[in-house]
C-alpha cells in the first residue's frame, strides 16, 4: 500500500503518523510484501539453495507468510518452502534434485503479522 | 495470510490465497482486523465541518472548532477488496502439510503455485510482541483500555500444532 504524503497546509491526524510508524512495526492483521529470489550451483543431487528475506517491520513477529513462484523456476529447483519465521526476516530454501549450474526460482512473498 | 479458521473437533483447516490474481483471494472476506497488502488503498476523503468537529470535541477550543470548514484526510480505504474467491479447505492429516522448520508448518499449495507457511510456536517474548499482544481500546473512547488480547490467528496456528502432533506429523530436521 502507497503511503501518503503530508504536505504544508495539510490536516495531519494520527494515521499520517501511524503509515509511518506501521512500515517499521507492522500492525495485527497487516501485511507486508515483496519479492525473493533464489539461485545458484549444485554439485550434487538434494541440494539446499537458501536465501534470507530481511522484513522492513522490526519488532513485529509474522504469523505466516507465503510465497510464489512466478517469477520462474528451472534448474532443477524444487518448490521453496520457509523456515526460521521471525521479527525482522525469514528464511526461504529449495531442494534441488539434481547438479546443475544453474537452478532458480523467485516470485512474490506475503508476510503476514 | 494465515488460517482463516481452524475447527479443533474435526480438524478442518481454511486459508485464502495471497496472490491478488488468485480464484482463493477474496480479501473482502478476511476479519475486520486484517488488511490487505494488494487492494488496500490510501485515498483522500472529505470530513465535513460539523463532522469534523464533532472529532476534535475537546481536543481543541470552542472558538476553534467553531473555525474548521470541510477538512481533506487521507485514510485506509478496503473500498477495493474483492470477493467471491473460495478458501483452500483441508484436514489436518493431509499429506501435504509438513514442517520447515522446529515452530514452521508449511500448507499444501494453492492451485495458483503459491506456498503457505504458518508459524505455529511462539516464544515467550513473542507472545509480547506489539502486533501479537494486541491493546482493545475503547470505542467511544480510545483514550481508556478495555483490555488486551491476543492475535487470533496464533491460538489457530497453535491448535493445529497440538493437533499435528497427536496424528504424529512432528517436526524432523533435515540433516
Amino acid at each position: 500500500m502507497a503511503l501518503t504524503v503530508v504536505a504544508t497546509g495539510d490536516t495531519i491526524t494520527t494515521l499520517s503518523l501511524n503509515q509511518i510508524l506501521y512500515y517499521l512495526q507492522q500492525p495485527s492483521g497487516a501485511q507486508e510484501y515483496g519479492n525473493y529470489n533464489i539461485s545458484g550451483n549444485c554439485y550434487t543431487s538434494s541440494c539446499y539453495l537458501t536465501c534470507y528475506i530481511e522484513t522492513e517491520s522490526r519488532n513485529s513477529v509474522p504469523v505466516s507468510a507465503a510465497l510464489s513462484t512466478s517469477d520462474g523456476q528451472g534448474g532443477g529447483a524444487g518448490n521453496p518452502s520457509y523456515g526460521s519465521l521471525t521479527m525482522g526476516g525469514l528464511q526461504a530454501y529449495s531442494l534441488v534434485s539434481a547438479a546443475t549450474t544453474n537452478a532458480f526460482v523467485g516470485g512474490p512473498h506475503t508476510v503476514q503479522y | 495470510m494465515g488460517l482463516h479458521s481452524y475447527n479443533e473437533e474435526t480438524g478442518d483447516l481454511e486459508y485464502y490465497c495471497t496472490n491478488p490474481e488468485c480464484s482463493h483471494h477474496s480479501c473482502a472476506d478476511w476479519e475486520a482486523f486484517r488488511t490487505c497488502a494488494h487492494h488496500d488503498q490510501m485515498e483522500y476523503v472529505v470530513v465535513p465541518a460539523a463532522e469534523m468537529q464533532q472529532r476534535l470535541a475537546g481536543v481543541l477550543p470552542p472558538e476553534q472548532l467553531q473555525q474548521l470548514g470541510d477538512t481533506i484526510i487521507s485514510q485506509q480505504s478496503a473500498a477495493h477488496r474483492v470477493s467471491g474467491g473460495t478458501s483452500n479447505v483441508h484436514h489436518a492429516s493431509h499429506e501435504d502439510i509438513k514442517w520447515t522448520g522446529p515452530n514452521e508448518v508449511q500448507l499444501p499449495m494453492c492451485e495458483c503455485g503459491t506456498q503457505m507457511t504458518l508459524k505455529v510456536n511462539f516464544s515467550d517474548a513473542e507472545l509480547n510482541a506489539p502486533n501479537i499482544k494486541i491493546v482493545r481500546r475503547n470505542k467511544d473512547n480510545p483514550t481508556i483500555i478495555d483490555g488486551i488480547d491476543q492475535h487470533p490467528m496464533v491460538a489457530r496456528h497453535q491448535a493445529l500444532a497440538k493437533k499435528l502432533e497427536q496424528l504424529g506429523n512432528v517436526y524432523r530436521p533435515l540433516l
